[in-house]
């Protein structure tokens, strides 16, 4: 039934098998006749190479670094995909700039194709809404929301917490990535939720693990960690072994259970 | 337990014989170790090897563990496969006191019996610091030889239990040979 397994092609092993070792391969004048892997083994059981023989002595026998295999070039398809993506990226980030003007976007950062646009945290539910509504972006698609604390890398960052909205448009094939910077102090922001139902858990995610405040969330409670727990874990500044919580019950020993 | 044998019977009569000959308590004990109903509380990957050790290539119900229970009222042997969490320890426990003695407990791989490779804030760190376990089985996850180990481990509990002395001291698990096939 399975079509039949071709024998390997042995033009390899043909250039290799007679005479010997081709000059070239074996790296310039300055190499030693030192044990090489596989290739040369019997190449040196029929008889010294003549490029060896001539050697001097003294040559070090380490060969030369390989370096390594250069990385395939991209396909003029994949160039031009990239560049058409990065031209919808930035159509965004005209209508957004056309829109609300410097106040609101404060800034872009471009990471491995992807764009990133910062948002004044004031005005995130505004630019939501106008990408969502926008007739020519028409960004539907409330991918997710997410967060990242900073803390240890002041530099890279605008403030401590970085709030990533992820919005999507099926009409231009895009996405639009908005970073929010909230500080340490009280962060807070408006609520997602009139404008996407997907933010709601994705809100109470964050408020869960970062203790960001969500203005107007209908039910901000807990999503994963239980709902006695104190804390927003994944802050970098809270333990990573915990403060005891997970030590916190009773103990059911066989004779009480 | 004899005189609720009741009438006469060959079936009765030769039962009659044989509680006889072991006592009851060996009786019992014979019979829960071979029809223990594992409760499978599987919250990770120890789960799927579970599962295979289930079917039929390893084949649990071999030694008599072969009715799943997913209700804990129904079982007597709670399997742990898996990391259970902070917000699920509650819930473990719970199902440990809903199991109707006698019961026993598998902690099936690492993370159910040390936190494995997650020390941190949400993983507890052994499920047996909050439920008692008879058997700890190591790997991650174990192979289904393992599993079967246990559940004989289990069994000679019992039958120990019954007859009033410690579990017996932990034997050599026969290990297979290189390359070896189940």
């Amino acid at each position: 039934v399975s079509a039949p397994v071709p024998p390997p092609a042995p033009d390899e092993k043909k250039g290799s098998e007679p005479g010997g070792p081709a000059p070239s391969r074996t790296g310039g004048a300055g190499e030693a006749p030192s044990p090489r892997p596989s290739g040369d083994a019997g190449a040196a059981a029929a008889g010294p190479p003549p490029v060896a023989a001539a050697a001097p002595p003294k040559a070090a026998p380490s060969p030369a670094p390989v370096p390594p295999p250069a990385p395939p070039a991209p396909s003029p398809a994949a160039i031009a995909a990239a560049a058409r993506r990065e031209e919808k990226q930035r159509r965004v980030l005209e209508r957004l700039r056309e829109r609300f003007g410097d106040a609101v976007v404060q800034g872009e950062r471009t990471f491995r194709g992807d764009l990133w646009i910062d948002i004044a945290p004031g005005a995130i539910h505004r630019v939501l809404e106008f990408l969502r509504d926008d007739p020519e972006l028409r960004m539907k698609q409330f991918v997710d929301l997410t967060c990242a604390d900073y803390l240890k890398l002041p530099d890279y960052a605008r403030d401590r917490f970085g709030l990533t909205y992820i919005l999507y448009s099926y009409e231009i094939d895009t996405r639009a990535r908005l970073k929010v910077w909230l500080g340490d102090a009280d962060p807070e922001v408006e609520s997602a939720c009139d404008l996407f139902g997907g933010a709601n858990w994705a809100e109470r995610e964050v408020w869960d693990l970062y203790g960001i405040r969500f203005r107007g969330h209908p039910g901000l409670k807990r999503i994963l960690m239980p709902d006695d727990y104190e804390g927003h874990p994944l802050r970098k500044d809270y333990p990573l072994k915990g403060r005891g919580e997970r030590d916190s019950f009773p103990v059911l020993s066989r004779r009480e259970s | 337990m004899n005189e609720a044998l009741g009438k006469q019977g060959f079936f009765t009569t030769k039962l009659r014989d044989l509680l006889k000959a072991i006592g009851a308590e060996k009786l019992v004990a014979w019979g829960r170790k071979n029809s223990l109903w594992p409760y499978v509380f599987g919250t990770a990957c120890c789960s799927i090897e579970m599962m295979a050790t289930l079917s039929s290539r390893f084949d649990y119900s071999r030694f008599g563990a072969e009715v799943l229970r997913f209700s804990p009222r129904q079982a007597d042997l709670l399997i742990v496969g898996g990391r259970v969490t902070l917000k699920m320890m509650p819930v473990l426990q719970r199902i440990w006191q809903q199991m109707p003695d006698p019961k026993w407990c598998i902690s099936m791989g690492a993370c159910a019996s040390c936190g494995g490779v997650f020390d941190t804030y949400t993983m507890i760190q052994g499920v047996d610091r909050f439920i008692p376990v008879d058997v700890y089985v190591p790997g991650c996850p174990p192979r289904p030889e393992n599993m079967i180990d246990a559940l004989l481990m289990i069994q000679a509990k019992i039958e120990a239990q019954a007859r009033g002395e410690a579990p017996a001291p932990r034997r050599s698990l026969p290990l297979l040979g290189a390359g070896g096939k189940p």
